[in-house]
């Protein structure tokens, strides 16, 4: 799949998307998140089958987050490295899972749920994977407003 | 009725360690469920404050096996922040440090794997050789194992024209071992028994799931990112993909060991065709990054391993993401153990070199009469070795 063709596919779908190409002839998408599972669907469809990773960024001053979606092609060589990338409120951070598309997004949405606190509606096992599961609620240590208090308080 | 076996949790000092719970019907898993954490160290939080020349010398410690794959796609991602380009000679060193490395962690892996199945042996033998690997990279960095080789444009120690000479020495005497250690695996009724058609992941299932590495690559896809995007001097090298079609631990095997051939041939080419030059440019350790991001990816010796940078132009990154090839392969895992054995469950959690066979304690709960029995490690691969003396032959004629 050519460039253009990967822009045709995801502009039918949402038309205010937006692209970036960089140096490694990488391809950046930005899609709304009420889109983002129909682009990621038809996507697949065209033979981009692997999900490398799921990151999840936080900006406080701006009250919102942004997921990164990265994506590779069963044939690497002729297509472009994607990354969809969606944002959402900060206030209330809800996005639909998308682990009917992509099975390992089961372990990547729980990783950012358990991080980043952002909730992944219709994930199945969705809970805390690295950190204990007696973490206060609240707590999502890769926030930028996470303060070590933890620590602090064991060093009183 | 099924019990619930947990395998875990664990021994920090030795591997990446990992629980699971295994739900087993008689002789047979039936389903796993992961249990991670157990070793989460906040590495993403504690780059974030880190300078950017200063991420590396973390990102290394992600991992000690493949700290050499961490500490160059680290600085990988920092060198398309910035917008860099490392020298050639440094670029050559920086390959030859991650094909090294690979060999080292095939060649543990592989003496882990047969000791695992009970052919201690072997393990010796392949430890003994990752041992000279070890020696190479003590007269290279100075270090065993984190080797702090790379920088921001490049590598940090020049190589000698004395080391390449030891390098091609080192890849002749390996060169032979590894045939041996293939027709080994290929021809010994040990590694047969245990190995062919267990824990089988089919090409279906690897793509589906995502799964990296010689994980996938052992069914059948063609899945290395030295293949996919070539990086560092990969696009010259010699380097060829291997694949088998067969998805068993067996396949998994023999992937691992031809690409320690694979390895040792672009060592040679890396020997006889390194530039002479500068191994790095000029970089200031307070250096303001402009705003950007990029994703740099390695193939480690266990797959894909992915940094996602994200500057807000200041000295520190504003945000690292790492995904490390283990967790993506935890998924196959559990495809791969149903239906299979207990006794499999050493080999199959071992095939995809997970860093976790040092699991400790296993706890067998029987939810009948509530009553649970402990088993360390060590225990289940005892209880695994004698049953398999003695299902040994049934076993054999119902798999082939």
């Amino acid at each position: 799949m050519k460039i253009e063709e990967i822009k045709e596919v995801v502009l039918s779908i949402d038309s205010n998307a937006s692209f970036k190409e960089d140096k490694d002839q990488r391809l950046w998408i930005s899609v709304s998140p009420d889109k983002l599972r129909d682009v990621l669907k038809s996507l697949k469809d065209k033979g981009y089958d692997h999900l490398s990773a799921i990151s999840g960024v936080d900006y406080p001053q701006n009250k919102k987050m942004e997921l990164l979606y990265h994506l590779m092609h069963s044939s690497p060589r002729e297509n472009p490295y994607l990354t969809i990338r969606t944002e959402i409120s900060r206030d209330n951070p809800e996005i639909p899972s998308i682990f009917d598309i992509f099975a390992a997004a089961l372990i990547y949405e729980s990783e950012v749920f358990d991080l980043l606190g952002i909730k992944f509606v219709g994930h199945p096992t969705l809970g805390r994977l690295f950190l204990p599961e007696d973490t206060p609620k609240d707590l999502y240590p890769l926030r930028k407003d996470f303060k070590n208090n933890v620590y602090e308080v064991t060093r009183k | 009725m099924t019990f619930n076996l947990f395998f875990g949790p664990i021994h920090p000092a030795l591997k990446e360690p990992i629980g699971f719970i295994f739900e087993i019907e008689g002789e047979y898993v039936v389903n796993a469920r992961p249990n991670l954490g157990f070793n989460h160290r906040g590495i993403e939080k504690l780059l974030e404050s880190k300078t950017w020349l200063q991420t590396g010398f973390l990102a290394e410690h992600v991992c000690g096996i493949c700290s050499g794959a961490h500490n160059g796609c680290c600085y990988q991602g920092v060198e398309k922040i910035f917008e860099i380009e490392p020298p050639r000679r440094g670029l050559f060193i920086r390959t030859l440090v991650w094909e090294l490395e690979r060999i080292h962690s095939h060649l543990l892996w592989l003496g882990v794997m047969l000791h695992e199945a009970g052919f201690d042996t072997i393990f010796m033998y392949t430890w003994r050789d990752r041992e000279l690997t070890m020696d190479l990279f003590e007269e290279m960095s100075g270090r065993r194992v984190v080797y702090s080789m790379n920088t921001v444009g490049g590598v940090r120690r020049d190589v000698t024209d004395a080391f390449l000479q030891k390098l091609k020495k080192y890849c002749n005497y390996l060169e032979e071992r590894v045939k041996f250690y293939r027709e080994l695996v290929m021809s010994d009724a040990t590694t047969l028994a245990r190995f062919q058609n267990v824990g089988i992941l089919t090409k279906r299932d690897a793509i589906d799931l995502s799964a990296v590495g010689p994980t996938t690559r052992g069914s059948g896809v063609k899945k290395d990112v030295r293949y996919e995007e070539p990086y560092g001097v990969y696009d010259e090298s010699p380097f060829q993909i291997v694949v088998r079609e067969e998805g068993d631990a067996l396949a998994k095997t023999i992937v691992r060991i031809d690409e320690i051939q694979v390895s040792i041939d672009i060592l040679r080419w890396i020997a006889d065709n390194i530039p002479s030059g500068e191994i790095k440019i000029k970089f200031s350790p307070m250096a303001k990054a402009p705003e950007n991001e990029a994703i740099s990816r390695v193939e480690a010796p266990r797959g894909e391993l992915l940094y996602y940078f994200k500057s807000d132009g200041g000295i520190t990154p504003s945000r690292v993401k790492i995904r490390t090839p283990t967790l993506a392969n935890i998924l196959p895992i559990i495809k791969m153990v149903e239906g299979q054995y207990i006794a499999d469950i050493p080999v199959i959690v071992a095939s995809i070199d997970p860093c976790i066979a040092c699991c400790e304690r296993v706890t067998m709960i029987d939810h009948k009469t509530g009553e649970s029995k402990v088993m360390t490690m060590n225990d289940l691969r005892i209880y695994s070795r004698k049953w398999y003396k003695e299902h040994y032959k049934e076993v054999r004629r119902e798999r082939l």
